[in-house]
């Protein structure tokens, strides 16, 4: 077995034994059926009200994942001196950082598919509740949406690896990261917005070129038209989704190579 | 001649304007102990990380011609995890038989029980336990112990000093750094007393004994006194 | 701890629940009307559209909610007091709309609560209308032709949305046949007679039957006799 897979594996149940993961993911397998209650007070569209929620928190508990256990942890790492006994088991340092990589990323899974399980039968009780309102296959839909959803979070994490190749502990990691994610999360709608006649007119161009390169270097963590779509069942071109997956992976794995450059040329404490 | 386990040449490390570590020289060979003893800030850590790959030196080299290991001076382990655990990761990544990590814990004589609960629950003293079993995990030929015995009172480090003198027997080589001039003269077969980054004197023992320590403690008290 | 301190505890804690129950029903402050001068301007939708980032179908879920607050906080008013909430009631359906332009909640509230609760029949008719480019659904503007036709009287906007919502693919007969008698009593029978014969092409044959009904009942009038 590969020193990163070893890796891999260690790192899944490091985190999996951590109080907070189990609390996140016994929270999770009931909060889909909490949602119910609020989704019950719309109207006509019930169904992708619903959806709509649950894609909310799936965003919510990503983003708790990252900041709350995957950033402390990588951060014990490095700030504290952690991977020094990785390191000199002995592992190099690419090896020792996609290994960590990959147990972040895998150790996600088993609260997406709790998350996933429960959700899919909520989504069939609402149907039999709420028949007509709920529109069938929206379990399938949801899981589709959860799939395409999870890829920015691992180019986040990405980043995460990234910032923590050079920070020196958890408070700039997390300033950083959380600076990322503000500009990922608010720049694609202003872009968005910015491309419409009448916005164009009135901001000077040199405004969109600057947002556009901040947005270039950026994770694109929007997904929005993505959920929109999918909440209500509007079918996604297959080219579209195909150039998301490889948009997502290749900027993944781009952060994840300057990080392990970055990393190998630092001196460790 | 026995073999060279490491062999260091003209290391140095700086930090902009600071040269921490000042063309060290140094050579270890089977069943050989060499102790690094200095001062607080004499660079004995940086040359130790600097011999690792943790550090990046500025110049000189660095030979391993063993398997290695390592024990730091504050062992920061997966608290989440247990002993057992930690040290069946070890034996997966160098593929060494699983009965290495139970047998490193014995050795180190942290109990059945404890080995099974997660490292949180732990005290500095079985922390540092279980570090230096990762350490002798799978009898690797030379073991770099950065202060091993912090955390352990009297008792535990005897019984650690006693164990690191049977893997020496066995043919182990030990690089060991140390505040502790009493423990170091137990185990090594030379000294080289560091200040300011440099090796500034390397001393010989013979037989181990307490006027051999006390020898020791005034030259370092006289070489950091110069340097200070 | 002995067991009077216990009970000292669980009747201090026994004693602060009730304050809370008793202060929290006895706090409630009625919400006053927002400032009247809420409009609704371009630039807002960008903000709230950055704000609500990844997730802008929920940001529509939350102005339905606040839809129903200011319904809810508006019926607590007197009569000539209630359209103090009227601006803000607009503002959410726009901000719901622009967020999420495929939820229907958002057509049905713009009807039942813009137009006939606040009289905004401008507004109304202009959001229903934005239903075009995004549902297939015919009914938002069915609803926005019937209200252009009975309380704005402005008959070529209705009759342009009638013609819209009959092309949508679910138009029933009902929406069929509002447009053609507005078509009609505004340019005759024969425009009618046109309209419903130019349904039949983009039809499901379910629909045929009603289609071709409604052509004979036209016929047959008297006002259309010998012109058709």
């Amino acid at each position: 077995m590969s020193k990163s897979l070893s890796l891999l594996l260690f790192s899944m149940k490091e985190i999996s034994n951590q109080r907070i993961y189990q609390t996140l993911l016994a929270i999770l397998i009931i909060i889909p059926w909490l949602l119910l209650i609020p989704t019950s007070l719309f109207m006509m569209d019930l169904g992708k009200v619903f959806m709509d929620m649950l894609f909310t928190f799936l965003h919510l508990w990503l983003l708790i994942y990252i900041f709350f256990l995957a950033a402390p942890l990588l951060a014990r790492d490095i700030e504290m001196g952690t991977c020094n006994m990785f390191l000199t088991l002995p592992m190099s340092r690419a090896e020792y950082l996609w290994g960590r990589y990959a147990g972040v990323v895998a150790t996600i899974l088993p609260i997406l598919l709790a998350y996933l399980i429960s959700a899919v039968l909520a989504f069939e009780f609402a149907e039999r509740t709420w028949p007509g309102y709920v529109l069938s296959g929206s379990g399938v839909q949801f899981t589709y949406g959860v799939l395409l959803i999870l890829l920015p979070y691992l180019a986040l994490t990405a980043v995460l690896f990234f910032i923590a190749s050079t920070a020196t502990g958890l408070s700039e990691t997390t300033v950083f990261l959380f600076s990322v994610w503000l500009l990922c999360w608010s720049i694609p709608p202003v872009l968005g917005a910015m491309q419409e006649q009448n916005v164009a007119a009135k901001n000077p161009p040199w405004i969109e070129s600057i947002l556009q390169f901040i947005n270039q270097l950026l994770p694109d963590i929007s997904s929005s038209q993505i959920s929109l779509h999918l909440a209500h069942h509007i079918p996604l071109e297959n080219m579209a989704v195909i150039a998301y997956c490889i948009e997502h992976l290749a900027y993944s794995s781009l952060i994840m190579i300057v990080a392990v450059l970055l990393f190998q040329r630092r001196d460790l404490g | 001649m026995r073999p060279e386990y490491l062999a260091v040449n003209k290391l140095s490390k700086q930090y902009g304007n600071n040269l921490v570590v000042k063309e060290v020289d140094l050579v270890i060979r089977r069943g050989e102990a060499i102790g690094l003893l200095g001062a607080n800030g004499a660079g004995k850590s940086t040359l130790i990380k600097s011999i690792l790959g943790l550090v990046h030196s500025s110049q000189g080299s660095v030979e391993i011609n063993a398997s290695s290991s390592y024990l730091p001076e504050q062992p920061q382990m997966p608290i989440s995890l247990s002993a057992l655990s930690l040290l069946k990761f070890k034996c997966k990544t160098n593929r060494l038989p699983p009965s290495s990590a139970q047998q490193a814990l014995d050795d180190v004589q942290l109990s059945k029980q404890v080995r099974n609960q997660a490292m949180r629950e732990y005290s500095k003293g079985m922390r540092q336990r279980t570090s230096l079993a990762l350490a002798l995990c799978g009898e690797p030929q030379l073991i770099i112990l950065d202060e091993p015995m912090s955390g352990l009172d009297a008792l535990g480090r005897a019984e650690i000093l006693q164990l690191l003198q049977q893997r020496k027997s066995a043919g182990t080589a030990f690089l060991m750094s140390s505040h502790i001039v009493s423990d170091m003269v137990q185990l090594c077969d030379r000294v080289l007393i560091m200040a300011s980054g440099r090796v500034c004197e390397t001393v010989e023992l013979h037989d181990h004994s307490l006027e051999e320590a006390k020898d020791l403690e005034v030259r370092l008290a006289q070489w950091s006194h110069r340097h200070e | 701890m002995k067991s009077h301190s216990i009970s000292g505890y669980i009747a201090l804690s026994l004693l602060l629940l009730v304050s809370i129950h008793w202060a929290r029903s006895n706090s409630h402050i009625n919400q006053s009307p927002p400032p009247h001068h809420i409009t609704w301007t371009e630039n807002q939708m960008y903000w709230h559209k950055a704000l609500a980032g990844a997730v802008p179908a929920i940001a529509a879920d939350l102005a339905v909610l606040n839809i129903f607050n200011i319904y809810a906080q508006s019926q607590k008013e007197d009569i000539s007091n209630r359209s103090l909430w009227w601006p803000q009631l607009y503002t959410e359906i726009r901000r719901g709309q622009a967020m999420d332009p495929y939820f229907r909640d958002i057509y049905r509230l713009t009807e039942g609560l813009l137009a006939f609760e606040a009289g905004k029949m401008e507004q109304a008719v202009e959001i229903l209308a934005m239903s075009e480019q995004r549902l297939n659904s015919s009914d938002p503007l069915l609803a926005a032709s019937f209200i252009a036709f009975q309380e704005l009287k402005d008959s070529n906007l209705a009759i342009s949305l009638a013609k819209r919502a009959s092309a949508k693919p679910d138009a029933t007969n009902l929406a069929i046949g509002f447009s053609s008698s507005l078509i009609q009593k505004k340019n005759g029978c024969k425009l009618a007679l046109d309209f419903l014969k130019s349904r039949l092409d983009g039809m499901p044959p379910k629909y045929h039957k009603g289609i071709f009904l409604r052509i004979e009942r036209l016929k047959k009038k008297d006002e259309c006799k010998g012109l058709i």
